[in-house]
Order: C-alpha cells, then structure tokens, then sequence
C-alpha cells in the first residue's frame, strides 16, 4: 500500500534520512522505532508532503505521491497525526472533527463521524463545543487521532503519539491503535517507546543516524530485543 | 439632546469605516501573518476606478469598482506575495511596503500627483431631518452597509465550512493543509474578502472627500493598522472593537478639546492608543494561541 524506496532528505546539508527503504501492506501495522534525532519525524513528514526529497520514491496504492501538496496527499487517503498533536486549540472539538471530515471529501457523513467518535473516542463526546485547548494532554491525543479518522483514511500514520502522556493515558492510546489496526486501518507508527511500539506492529523498522539498520516481524525483533537495546536506544 | 444624536451617529459612522478598515488588514494577519501595507493602494485603485467610471449609472458604478478592487487584492496574492509565501514575517512586510510604494509611483505616472476630483458619492451628499435631528445620507448608508458587511463576515468565518477552514490556517497553517485545507485557495478567499473590504471603504472614503490621489490609502490603512495592532493581532472581533473605539474617541476630541487644540486631535488619539498598549501589550483581545506559536 505505502512503499518508500531509497527515500534522502536533507536540511540544507545535514542529511536526516539516507535511502530509507521500507513498505506497509494492505491493513498492516509497522512501527518504525528509534532513538532521538534518528529522523523518524523526517520520514513521516515527507512522506506526507511537507518536504522534498533530495531523491527516492514514495508510492502509495501504486501513485507516486513525491512533491504532492499535503492537502492533496491526504485526499488521496493517507493521513498524518503529526508530532506534538497539533489539534487547533481555539476551533472548538466538534469543529477540529469537521475539518477532518472535510479532508475525507465526501467518504464519510456526519453521522460516521459521531458514530467513530462515540464507539472509539467516548472522552470526547461531551466535549462538541469545548474550545480544543481546554483538553486534557491524553484527550488532544486522541482529538488529533480522532481527527484524521473522521476522514476515513486507507492508511494512518501517527508520530509519537505517546509523547508526553501520562502512563493511563500511554496505555488509552496504544489500546486505540491496536483498535484501529483491528478494524482494517493500516497504520504506520513511528515511537521512541520501542519495546512498546513493536510488540504491538506486525513488523518494525529500527531507523538510527537517518538509516535504516533493522527490520523484522515482531517474533524476530522481540527475541533478541534484549540484545538489540543498544541499536533501539543508541546507545544513551 | 438632538446634537448628542448627531454627535453618536458621527462617532459610529467614523467607527464602522475603521472597524471595516481594520478588518481588511487583520483578515490577511490572521492567515497568514502578513501586515499588508498595500491595502491602501486597494483603497486608492477604487478610487480611481470611481473616476474613471464616471458617467456611469451610480450604484452600477459602486459595485464595478468594488470588482476591481478584489480583482487588484486577487492579483496582488498571485503576482507579488504567492512567490514569498514560504518567507519569514519581515520579507512579507518588506514585500508589501515595496508593492504600496510601486502602486502609488503607477498612479502617478497615469494621473500625476495631484488629486483628482469626482462626483461619486455626490448622490449621498445630502442630508436628512429625521424627528429634527439632521444627519448625513452617507453616514446612514455607511454605518447600514459596513454593519452589514461586518455581520456577514463574522457569520462566514464563525458558522461556515470555509470559515471554519480560515480559522484553523490562521492557528495552523502547516496543520490545516495536513488536514486537507487547499492552502492557496484559502490565501486566495482571505485576499478576496480583504479586497472587498478595501473597495467598499475605499468608496466611502471617496465620498467623503471627494478626491482621490496617489497617497490616498496612506492615513487610511495608518488607522487600520493601528485598529489592528490595538485590537489584538489577527483577532477579528478585536480589529471590530478597536475601529470602532478610535472612532469614537476621534470624535470626543473633536468634540471636547479646546478649540486651538482641535487641529492636534489625532496626536491626543495615539496618545490614548499608546496608553492602551503599555496597559494592555498584547491588545484588547489577545491572541494567546498564536502568540504560542510565533
Ligand atoms: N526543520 C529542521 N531543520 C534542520 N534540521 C532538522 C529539522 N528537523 C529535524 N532536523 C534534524 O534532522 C534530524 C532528524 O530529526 P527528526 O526527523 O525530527 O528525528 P526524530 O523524529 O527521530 O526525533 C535531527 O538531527 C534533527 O536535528
Ligand atoms: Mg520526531
């Protein structure tokens, strides 16, 4: 569904990804885990449009989607859940669930999306009129979530979306993608919380200094996991 | 009792012509952090166009210059601001002052420096006796249509699908288009809205004085500018409140100081805007989300 292929992205001369290469299939779940720094967000962010890349290919349902505008890139169906949220604080929640709904051009009703949000997101049910930024850490999570959901992508990919969060609300939020990857939802899930991330994903991608140096059904990685600490955490 | 009357619906008329003012420029800062200047060449290009319409059947007239005007604002986003877009606050800015400047050089190579006069608006000019209290057309129609065009605003950008899309690029930009907001599109509807504003203050503005020449914007989007920055940046509500304050308290001066006084009314206006800023840095209505993110 989603192949990346030789993927470079630099920041003037700094190269934060080199010749990435990996693929997510039709309602697979793949973590890609790696230390700070390791350019995981540069990975996500490129693949949904917000940068070019210096080479490499991204396809997605087999359309290259390399040098797409972002707003069309979600169009397509693939949606990102960006690093630190970014729910629109002073729009109200029911407002931040429209704009996905609206991303969704026409593949969901309004009804679809109180249905999603009381069967997945109940928090957020009383919470329609609230300003967003009124939201407790763990709600806006699962807001920025419920958000790109209401506009019923084929494919999800969520940036560290434990980040930050309070060790319950940790353990809501994987819950949810586990649901959502039971529901057919293919899903990239990018984390620093590795042992987490991939005992969770059908396969992982271990990502360090902007290369990929890994990869594995969950079995293979969470076997010699103890071993492989040192390349999860590089080092520190 | 009747001057009192009068006096208010001076106050509110002057108001309303800076809230619409305001608006044009707080629009355009919301979405995308620009503090265009060259708003005032919009309201000089449809004073010209009022000019060179002249002849034409009035109220046909109004509204072919008010098309030109979104018609520049569209060209202005596409020709001189599309190609920054990606560029920091202080290359927009520099970007809209050397546009303001390159506007008024062209109008005074068509029609020289000196003022043109017109007629347009000479229709409002009359005034009229309601109950013994004798207030100007122009005033009536003004305060009607710029609280009209206010409502209708705020109702687009509260209620609708497309105001609620210009809210979140304002919060967010890069967010909005994740979130599938056509970016340029977006920009397109905010220089749009910010165009129509611009024609129809820019008539009234005509009417008003009656004559139009290259620096005709310049005090005007001054005034905006300020209503802006006192209304809290990029807040819509704040830019409304704070048009219509220095409206009304351009009045009060008027009224209130000592007659060798009055020629200095604008200074005792920015004093009173100064004071409002020491006490309130972020304005009436701050925009503590965005401030967050600047
Ligand atoms: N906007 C940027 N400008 C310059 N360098 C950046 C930018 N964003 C990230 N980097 C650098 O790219 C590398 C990868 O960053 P990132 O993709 O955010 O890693 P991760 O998400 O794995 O923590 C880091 O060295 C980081 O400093
Ligand atoms: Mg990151």
């Amino acid at each position: 569904m989603l192949e990346v292929d030789g993927l470079t992205v630099a920041y003037g001369r700094v190269e934060a990804l080199r010749e990435a290469t990996l693929s997510v299939g039709e309602g697979e779940l793949v973590a890609v885990v790696g230390p700070n720094g390791a350019g995981k967000s540069t990975l996500l962010n490129t693949v949904a449009g917000r940068h070019r890349p210096r080479a490499g290919a991204v396809a997605f349902d087999g359309r290259d989607i390399v040098g797409a505008a972002p707003e069309r890139i979600v169009g397509f169906g693939l949606a990102l859940v960006p690093e630190g949220r970014h729910i629109f604080e002073t729009l109200s929640v029911a407002e931040n669930l429209r704009l996905g709904r609206m991303a969704g051009r026409g593949r969901t009703s309004a009804e679809d999306v109180r249905e999603l949000v009381a069967r997945r997101f109940p928090v957020l049910e009383r919470y329609a009129d609230t300003p967003a930024g009124r939201l407790s850490g763990g709600e806006q999570q699962q807001l920025a979530i419920a958000r790109a959901m209401a506009a019923k992508p084929r494919m999800l990919m969520l940036d560290e979306p434990s980040l930050g969060l309070a060790p319950l609300m940790v353990d809501a939020v994987f819950e949810l993608v586990v649901q959502l990857h039971a529901e057919g939802t293919s899903i990239l899930l990018v984390e620093q919380n590795a042992r987490r991330a991939v005992s969770l994903a059908d396969r992982s991608y271990v990502l360090r200094s902007g290369r990929i140096v890994r990869e594995g059904r969950r079995e293979e990685l969470l076997e010699d996991f103890e071993q492989m600490t040192s390349a999860y955490m590089g080092g520190g | 009792m009747e001057d009192a009357i009068q006096l208010l619906v001076d106050a509110v008329s002057v108001g309303a012509q800076y809230a619409l003012l305001a608006l044009g420029i707080a629009l355009l800062f919301g979405i995308m952090n620009l503090i265009n200047f060259a708003y005032g060449e919009l309201l000089m290009i449809g004073g010209y166009a009022l000019v060179v319409l002249a002849g034409m059947w009035a109220p046909l007239m109004v509204l072919v210059s008010i098309a030109i005007v979104v018609v520049a604002a569209l060209l202005m986003d596409r020709i001189a601001f599309k190609p920054v877009r990606r560029a920091d606050a202080t290359t927009l800015l520099v970007t809209s002052f050397a546009l303001s400047y390159l506007l008024q050089n062209v109008a005074i190579m068509i029609f020289g420096s000196l003022p043109e006069t017109t007629g347009a608006g000479s229709g409002l000019a009359r005034s009229i006796d309601i109950a013994g209290v004798v207030v100007s057309r122009l005033d009536l129609v003004l305060i009607a249509v710029a609280g009209a065009l206010i409502v209708a605003l705020v109702l687009i950008v509260k209620r609708t699908a497309l105001g609620i899309q210009m809210r979140a690029a304002a919060e967010d930009f890069e967010m909005a288009r994740l979130i599938g907001v056509n970016a340029d599109r977006i920009i397109a509807v905010g220089f749009a809205m910010s165009g129509l504003l611009a024609g129809v203050a820019g008539y009234f503005l005509v009417a008003q004085t009656g004559s139009v020449s290259p620096t005709f914007g310049v005090s005007a989007v001054l005034i905006a500018f300020i209503a802006t920055i006192v209304g809290g940046l990029g807040s819509l509500r704040g830019a409304v409140l704070a048009g219509f304050a220095l409206g009304f308290i351009t009045i009060a001066f008027q009224e209130l100081l000592p007659a060798g006084l009055v020629p200095y009314r604008d200074a005792f206006v920015f004093a009173v805007v100064l004071l409002t800023l020491v006490l309130r840095p972020q304005g009436l209505i701050p925009q503590t989300a965005r401030a967050a993110r600047v």
